[in-house]
């Protein structure tokens, strides 16, 4: 008797579970339905429940941005855009987004250029992604090492394949540098971006710390470190200075 | 490079250059203009700009005056999407003589851009000359304290007994020396229990006789602003002396045995004065307004927006200004009405406080960032602020003026909530969600895949290839013997190959020969010796090959002739053999030599 009422507690739990299973593709077409519908606390949910349900892709994240931005968290959208373009750094809506969002931070941080030639490098290695400039690095590499090769075995290095050499090197060590650079500031350096409204920075990991300046909703930074609830915090201007972490989501 | 961040980067490129100091300002003031030769002016100096630090100044030609360095403090704030930073500087100048003395104007340059401050005239006058204006007097007065007799004695008073809670009640603590002093006394000031407290600066000295003996004093001033009402106790301060003590003493070293005077100093002396006894009145009840919230003193408010016209979701600078005498630190915050058309984020508050005069005064600002969320015309209400007023003991309430705000554009947040692309060229719009449902996708790092770095080892193989292949070459064109040794098997081949195909064209003596030629020459190479000159009795005097392998290559070499120039009847049958025989013997020498 008691087995027989396990077996059929077990069957109706099975076809309870089944009957209720909302599969990925019928969540993401209600999480678009509850967005149209301006309903963006359920389309956040929704969008939530796939990534906790492991299928995270950049077009969700870029969603959930979305719908981050239209409920106001503006804090929020930063960080889902971020998260979609570490993913995928060529989505071009995520990236377009991503400056409405920061548009909507109060804390205009002027960052101090190191001058001309710093903003002429800044530039240059900003205009791609990391795995751009590995794959210019892996072209002209073997570029570089066809022509080495080719003076090698012909051992006269005063002819053209020469000065096509040294331009091909110069590439490498450009794009080499360039993805090294990306890489350092994309994947290795951690981010956080806060998402109250307001919080103080202070100067050491705690309340009994003097205040250095309020962020605002939105405000972006580098995690240098933490300590029990606080983390340390780097601005793009340099300003260092400690947060709270339930303030803070990391990217 | 998209056309876009080439003409971002261009109009920053220009920007950056035509944008030094932009907001650079100073300002200079003193404490007083009319002082007496060797009294103290303080010179206040705030220069302010954009950017994270603001530059120092450069002082003009001060040599009328002695000059110390008194103070510096940076303050910046990032707040309403600027950044900007302030440092302020005082100095004390000692005049050195009297006139009109005048402080030129103080400059300071920030790349290109130099701004000063205006001069300042100093009337310095003889000791003594000026009025009764406090901390500028140096008179003395003469009276009579029946019992006052000591050397030292310090006193405190208070200017009122019976203050209201919150009020300031001026502390004056006096230090009376009839005599010199080791070393500066040293002041330790009761707990203060009940009261916040400020300083009001500066020191005052002056000269006092009381019982017909002349004291020097020192008087030092400190607001106290009781926090409840009831009996409060005022401890006495502790000053710590050391007296400066002359004896005579008979020096060893003086011959004429007189004595000498020395000066030394005193052990410890505490010096205390009675307690003070407060009773605080607390603040009526009657007549309190339901905004007041416990601010006592003297206070205007005023409320400014740096712009009264933005697009929407551009933010607002909000300043409420609270002005006047009181305890300006612990002024409670305003409180900013409903704006439901705004979001409304904190921005920080900042205090000015002037302790001069004897009075605590200041403001308070209180700063808030707002954003109108949708277009049209809005009206910022009012904000009222009531205090108690302990000089006409009544409560007050102040208010601002209401603040008008015209919002106009689209809001951002609407402009992703129907798919559009409507903006126009040049300007991106908020793109809409994407719609189309796509397999969970792993993070692309083409750097953490093996095959990544293996792709990267191929060009330095080649190139390891080619530094090979140009050294054999070298050595190749250098040693002919060497070059000889290296080819002798592919030469030895061709011949193989070719006597092959003249077997099969039917050709006996041209394969005979070819066969002989690809054996003998590849002797011949290896070891470096002239091939026409070789013959097979050489070959038998070779001691490079075991015997079994020269006896194997002499009857192969005898056969090969004797079939060569007298083929017999199996022809076909012979050259068959012989084509295995020579393969073999090639592998073998291969070996051997």
């Amino acid at each position: 008797m008691k087995l027989s009422a396990s077996v059929i507690i077990l069957i109706l739990t099975f076809t309870c579970s089944f009957c209720f299973a909302v599969d990925n593709e019928t969540l993401w077409d209600q999480a678009a339905e509850f967005y149209d519908n301006g309903d963006y606390s359920s389309a956040i949910n929704s969008y939530l429940m796939l990534i906790e349900k492991k299928h995270i892709n950049s077009e969700i994240y870029h969603n959930l941005g979305n719908s981050y931005f239209k409920n106001g968290q503006y804090g929020r959208a930063i960080w889902a855009y971020r998260r979609a373009l570490v993913l995928d750094p060529d989505l071009e809506q995520a990236r377009t987004n991503l400056e409405f969002a920061r548009s909507m931070n109060l804390d205009k941080i002027e960052v101090r250029g190191g001058g001309f030639i710093t903003d002429i490098w800044d530039f240059l290695t900003g205009l791609f992604g990391y795995n751009e400039y590995l794959v210019a690095f892996t072209v002209t590499w073997w570029i570089l090492g066809a022509l080495a090769v080719l003076l090698i075995y012909r051992g006269n290095f005063a002819s053209w394949p020469y000065y096509l050499l040294i331009a091909a090197l110069i590439v490498a060590i450009f794009s080499a540098t360039a993805a090294a650079r990306r890489i350092k500031i994309e994947r290795l350096t951690p981010w956080g971006v806060l998402i109250e409204s307001a919080a103080d920075i202070r100067e050491g990991p705690g309340e009994d710390f003097e205040r250095i300046e309020i962020g605002h909703e939105g405000l972006e930074f580098k995690i240098l470190g933490e300590r029990e609830n606080s983390y340390l915090i780097e601005l793009e201007n340099g300003l260092k200075g400690w947060i709270n972490k339930k303030a803070v989501l990391k990217i | 490079m998209t056309g876009k961040r080439f003409y971002v980067f261009i109009i920053s490129f220009v920007l950056l250059l035509a944008a030094p100091a932009f907001g650079l300002s100073i300002s200079s003031s003193v404490d007083r203009d009319v002082v007496e030769l060797g009294d103290p002016v303080t010179l206040s100096v705030s220069i302010s700009g954009e950017g994270g630090s603001a530059p120092d100044p450069v002082l003009p030609d001060l040599s009328d005056f002695e000059v110390y360095s008194s103070g510096k403090n940076t303050s910046i704030s990032i707040v309403n999407g600027r950044f900007s930073s302030t440092l302020e500087l005082s100095y004390v100048l000692v005049p050195k003589k009297m006139g009109n003395l005048t402080i030129g104007p103080i400059r300071v340059k920030e790349r290109n851009i130099t701004v000063s401050s205006d001069p300042i005239r100093i009337e310095v006058k003889q000791a003594g000359k000026i009025g009764q204006s406090p901390g500028t007097q140096r008179k003395t007065e003469s009276i009579k304290v029946p019992g006052r007799t000591e050397n030292f004695f310090i006193e405190q008073v208070v200017d009122k007994r019976r203050p209201f809670v919150g009020e300031q009640v001026t502390l004056t603590f006096r230090f009376y020396g009839a005599e010199r002093l080791w070393e500066q006394p040293d002041l330790d000031w009761p707990e203060f229990n009940g009261f916040t407290v400020e300083d009001l600066p500066p020191i005052n000295r002056y000269n006092k006789i009381i019982n017909n003996k002349r004291y020097g004093v020192t008087e030092i001033k400190r607001a106290l602003f009781p926090i409840s009402s009831g009996e409060i106790i005022i401890d006495s301060p502790r000053l710590t002396i050391r007296e400066d003590i002359f004896d005579n003493f008979m020096d060893p070293f003086n011959m004429f045995g007189r004595g000498r005077r020395r000066a030394r100093s005193s052990g410890p002396k505490i010096l205390t004065t009675d307690r003070i006894k407060l009773n605080v009145k607390p603040l009526p009840a009657q007549g309190k307004p339901g905004s007041f919230a416990g601010a006592v003193g003297r206070y205007t408010i005023r409320a400014a927006v740096d712009k009264d016209s933005v697009g929407i979701d551009e933010p607002i600078t909000m300043k409420v200004i609270l002005s006047g005498s009181g305890n300006i630190k612990s002024l409670p915050a305003v409180s900013f009405p409903e704006m439901p058309d705004f979001r409304v984020y904190e921005s920080g508050k900042t205090e000015s406080i002037n302790n001069s005069g004897g009075v605590v005064s200041g403001s308070k600002t209180f700063e808030q960032a707002v954003i109108p969320i949708t277009s049209g015309n809005f009206r910022i209400p009012s904000i009222e602020f009531s205090f108690f007023n302990p000089d006409t003991r009544k409560y007050q309430t102040v208010r601002t003026d209401p603040i008008d705000i015209i919002a106009s554009g689209e809001a951002l947040a609407d402009i992703g909530g129907t798919p559009k692309n409507i903006i126009g060229a040049g300007h991106k719009s908020f793109a809409y969600i994407i719609t189309e449902f796509s397999k969970p996708e792993k993070q692309l790092d083409i750097y953490s895949s093996a095959w990544f770095w293996i792709f990267q080892f191929a060009p330095v193989g080649g190139m390891i290839v080619a530094v090979f292949m140009r050294l054999r070459n070298r050595k190749m064109m250098g040693d002919r013997a060497y070059a000889r040794r290296m080819s002798a098997g592919k030469k030895s081949r061709a011949l193989f190959k070719s006597s092959l195909r003249k077997k099969q064209s039917g050709d006996v003596i041209g394969f005979y020969g070819e066969l002989y030629s690809a054996i003998m020459g590849y002797v011949a190479d290896r070891l470096d010796l002239e091939q026409s000159a070789l013959t097979v009795d050489d070959i038998k005097a070779l001691d490079r090959l075991d015997a079994e392998t020269n006896s194997r290559l002499v009857e192969f070499l005898y056969n090969i002739q004797v079939a060569r120039f007298a083929p017999g009847p199996n022809s076909a049958s012979g050259m068959d053999r012989a084509v295995n025989e020579a393969s073999e013997l090639l592998k073998c020498l291969e070996r051997k030599l």
